[in-house]
């Protein structure tokens, strides 16, 4: 299968603070990964690397095979909401319709417009829900709300790959049951790299789990037929990586006897 | 009745704020939704270098001054983007040089010189025909770029990192957003001053903020706000026989203290 993401040798610090080391990392074409790992692990760094944001200090990432900033238009992205002024002047649709901006001559600027962005921007509302409120402020809605509609800009290009980080932070349960559900169906379309605290996240349709803390380690599903994975929250605390794969009647060799969870 | 020739100062002085309005409602609105706001006052300041060397020279204030607060705003927008931690502490440094230059210069000038108060707190009265004739090309220039690079400048507001993501050129938007407000913020100098402007820039767009739906919104209450303050600071000013510019910021911050007691304000930052 052809690989949207390749990371080869990865090495991020943030001034002399080394955040990520010899991150090597392949993602498939149509695959549902989920990045989880410690805070401050470099969960986010990691995506900020595959988006172009971040550039390695040392080491090769390649997205569809070229360098992430050329194909920007190509990704879709959903960050952490911290950053984002509590009284911007945008409406739900405004909101969405930023996700249309791209590079490219003038077309960052303005000055190409899409053809019906609001269209767009409808349909893409319509994908999370919440089109009944495309035309309020962005920030009368809850922190749940607010979250869909930042997964509506991230889809409403059409993206081949989506870069999701905590799409289920401020999410209730039976939100996070209607996410899982688009996630899934979004996979016939698109590849998905998502980050994820909720474990819950893990039991459906992912594909392979990758853990970060400083470097990555990807555990395949399709080699763990039976795995059921599971996180041992005294391994987090301790800035270990905290799933263990616990296999069901199968000899499995790992590091230790209760799985295959490493330091 | 008025005498005829204070009447065309007045209508001299109308055309100015009116022109000034148009400046100072797309350069706000833009600062105030990127968090430029100190950057912005830091440049203001340090163009009064600008007004000390072109008396020094002997050269034509407003180009010269321009040019200097050009200057200013690159170094200080390079060096804040640099320092990144102490972004503050270097703006601050370049704001006192700038006015301290300025100063200095004017005390070597020849002659009597020019009477810096009047750029430091404005003299929308001794606005010429020539100045708004400045001040119009710079409402132009700000209107043209604001529409053209509209799209970037709202998502780049909005959100930094996904506007990057999407390969928004947010780094070049920056420094013409900086570029814009230093040329804006000179041109408009004689009519609120460069101490003043900054209140000017930024009191309109805090009174509307959390009260409209779109950026562009903002823009245009924020022209039609500052017009509002213009035009009754320049009334009481005249009958009250008071400083025109600092009565047009004192009109503009009283209604903004009572806007904060009116129901819809800003939402609470986190």
């Amino acid at each position: 299968m052809e690989p949207v993401v390749e990371m080869n040798g990865v090495c991020f610090s943030y001034d002399q603070t080394p955040a990520l080391e010899g991150v090597d990392l392949t993602i498939l074409k149509g695959q549902l990964i989920a990045v989880l790992g410690p805070n401050g692990g470099g969960k986010s760094t990691l995506l900020k690397l595959i988006l172009g944001l971040l550039t390695p200090d040392r080491g090769l990432v390649r997205v569809f095979g070229r360098p992430p900033l050329e194909v920007s238009a190509r990704m879709g992205y959903l960050p952490q909401q911290k950053d984002i002024s509590k009284s911007f002047p945008a409406t739900v649709l405004d909101v969405v319709a930023m996700g249309l901006v791209r590079r490219g001559r003038l077309g960052a600027w303005g000055l190409r417009r899409d053809r019906a962005p609001s269209a767009k921007a409808s349909r893409a509302l319509g994908m999370v829900g919440m089109i009944e409120q495309a035309k309020r402020w962005f920030f009368e809605l809850s922190g749940g709300q607010r979250q869909r509609v930042l997964l509506a800009r991230a889809l409403v290009a059409d993206p081949d790959l989506l870069v999701l980080d905590e799409p289920t932070a401020n999410v209730d349960a039976p939100a996070r049951e209607d996410l899982f559900g688009l996630l899934e169906r979004l996979k016939e379309r698109m590849t998905i790299v998502m980050v994820s605290h909720d474990v819950s996240a893990l039991t459906r349709g992912i594909d392979s789990l990758v853990c970060v803390n400083r470097t990555a380690h990807c555990h395949d599903r399709a080699q763990l037929p039976e795995a059921i994975f599971e996180v041992d929250y005294e391994r987090l605390d301790l800035g270990q990586c905290p799933v263990r794969l616990v296999s069901h009647g199968r000899d499995r060799s790992g590091p230790d006897e209760t799985g295959g969870g490493h330091a | 009745m008025p005498d005829p020739a204070c009447l065309g100062l007045m209508a001299n002085a109308l055309l100015a704020m009116v022109l000034t309005s148009l400046v100072c409602g797309v350069i706000g609105s833009l600062i105030v939704v990127n968090r430029q706001v100190f950057l912005s006052g830091g440049i203001a300041h340090a163009s009064f270098g600008g007004v000390g060397l072109a008396v020094c020279l002997g050269l034509p204030v407003l180009p010269v001054t321009a040019l200097f607060a050009l200057c200013a705003a690159l170094s200080m927008s390079w060096l804040s983007q640099r320092a990144r931690m102490f972004e503050d502490a270097v703006i601050g440094v370049i704001w006192a040089l700038g006015m301290a230059l300025g100063v200095l210069l004017l005390n070597l000038a020849p002659g009597y010189g020019v009477d810096p108060m009047s750029y430091l707190f404005g003299s929308v009265l001794a606005v010429s025909g020539t100045d708004n004739l400045l001040m119009a090309g710079a409402a132009l220039a700000d209107a043209v770029l604001c529409a053209a690079f509209y799209k970037g400048f709202e998502a780049m507001s909005f959100e930094e990192d996904f506007a990057r993501a999407r390969g928004v050129p947010v780094v070049g938007l920056y420094y013409l957003l900086m570029c814009m407000v230093a040329v804006s913020i000179v041109m408009v100098m004689r009519v609120v001053g460069l101490i003043l402007v900054i209140a000017l820039l930024t009191i309109p767009p805090l009174m509307v903020m959390g009260r409209v739906k779109k950026l562009s919104s903002m823009i245009l209450w924020s022209i039609g706000l500052c017009l509002f303050f213009g035009v009754l600071g320049l009334v009481v000013s005249y009958v009250l026989d008071l400083t025109a510019g600092a009565t047009i910021i004192a009109v503009a911050g009283l209604f903004f203290v009572l806007s904060l007691v009116l129901p819809g304000r800003m939402r609470r930052e986190r």
